[in-house]
C-alpha cells in the first residue's frame, strides 16, 4: 500500500488521462503499473511523474509497462530520436534489413508479431517487421 | 518361434542404429570425423540438461525469453549492460540524461519483476 501512496499522483494521472486496461498490482515490494496509452504524449507525461517521483528511476520499486497501442489496421509514426526505423524480415534484430521507415514518417500497422514487434507496410511498399517502441498510433 | 523373435528383434535393433547414425550424419556433415560415441555422448547430455531444466523451468525460460528481448531493447545503447537473474534485470554501464527515459521505456515494456537501474548518468 506504502508503494501505491508513493506513486499516487502517477497512477491518478494513469486514471485521468485515458489508460485503458489500466492494471496496478504490487509483488516482492515493487508496484506494476500496466495498461494501453492512447497516445505517445500520455505515455511521456507518465514517465515524467515517474521521474518526477524517483528521479532517474533508481529506487527500483516500480515497474511502468504503459504502452502505446499500435493495433492492426491503423496508422502509426514512427517515433526514432532522429533515425530512420529498420525494417526487418522477422520479429527480432537478428533478422535481416529489408527497408528502412523514414523518422516521422507514417507507416501502416498490418498486425502484432508480438508485444515487441509489429509487422508494417510503408506507403513506398516496403513491408517487414519493426520495433514497436519505435511507433506511435496517429 | 523363439528365433523368429530373436530375428524380429535384430532386425528392429539394426532398423534403430540405420536411423540412429543416419540422423547424426545429417547433423554432424560438417565434422566427418565425429565418431558414433561422441554423438552418444552428446545425445545423452542433452537429455540429462532438459530434466534437469524442467524442475526450474519458470524463472529460466523467463530469464531466457528475457534476455533475448532484452538484446532488441538495448541495441541502440552500447555502452549499457543488461543482465538477468530470476526476472530481474539489472542496468550497468553509462548513458545520457536524455537518452535514459527512453532506455528505461523499452525495459520496462519487456515487464521484468524488477529493473534495478546501476547506469552512470552522463552529463
Amino acid at each position: 500500500m506504502a508503494l501505491q501512496d508513493k506513486y499516487k499522483e502517477l497512477i491518478d494521472t494513469a486514471k485521468n488521462s485515458g489508460v485503458r486496461n489500466l492494471q496496478i498490482s504490487e509483488e516482492n515490494n515493487v508496484l506494476h503499473v500496466t495498461g494501453e496509452a492512447p497516445n505517445a504524449q500520455v505515455k511521456d507525461t507518465l514517465w515524467n511523474v515517474y521521474n518526477k517521483i524517483d528521479p532517474d528511476y533508481r529506487a527500483g520499486d516500480l515497474v511502468l509497462d504503459v504502452n502505446t497501442s499500435a493495433t492492426a489496421g491503423t496508422k502509426a509514426k514512427v517515433v526514432t530520436e532522429t533515425s530512420n526505423l529498420n525494417i526487418r524480415k522477422g520479429p527480432g534484430t537478428d533478422q535481416p534489413i529489408v527497408g528502412k521507415a523514414a523518422h516521422n514518417e507514417v507507416v501502416n500497422i498490418i498486425s502484432k508479431a508480438n508485444d515487441q514487434w509489429s509487422l508494417i507496410r510503408t506507403d513506398k511498399g516496403a513491408e517487414g517487421y519493426v520495433y514497436s517502441q519505435y511507433l506511435s498510433p496517429v | 518361434m523363439e528365433l523368429h523373435n530373436f530375428k524380429t528383434g535384430m532386425l528392429l535393433l539394426i532398423f534403430a542404429a540405420g536411423l540412429a547414425t543416419s540422423s547424426c550424419k545429417g547433423k554432424e556433415k560438417n565434422n566427418e570425423n565425429t565418431n558414433t560415441a561422441t554423438s552418444v555422448d552428446t545425445s545423452s547430455a542433452t537429455t540429462m540438461d532438459t530434466s534437469t531444466a524442467a524442475t526450474i523451468a519458470p524463472a529460466t525460460s523467463m530469464d531466457d525469453s528475457l534476455r533475448t528481448q532484452l538484446k532488441d531493447a538495448t541495441k541502440d545503447y552500447p555502452d549499457v549492460t543488461a543482465t538477468v537473474e530470476n526476472g530481474e534485470v539489472t542496468l550497468t554501464g553509462t548513458i545520457t540524461k536524455e537518452k535514459l527515459p527512453k532506455l528505461m521505456q523499452a525495459v520496462h515494456a519487456l515487464n521484468p519483476r524488477k529493473v534495478n537501474n546501476n547506469l552512470t548518468i552522463k552529463k
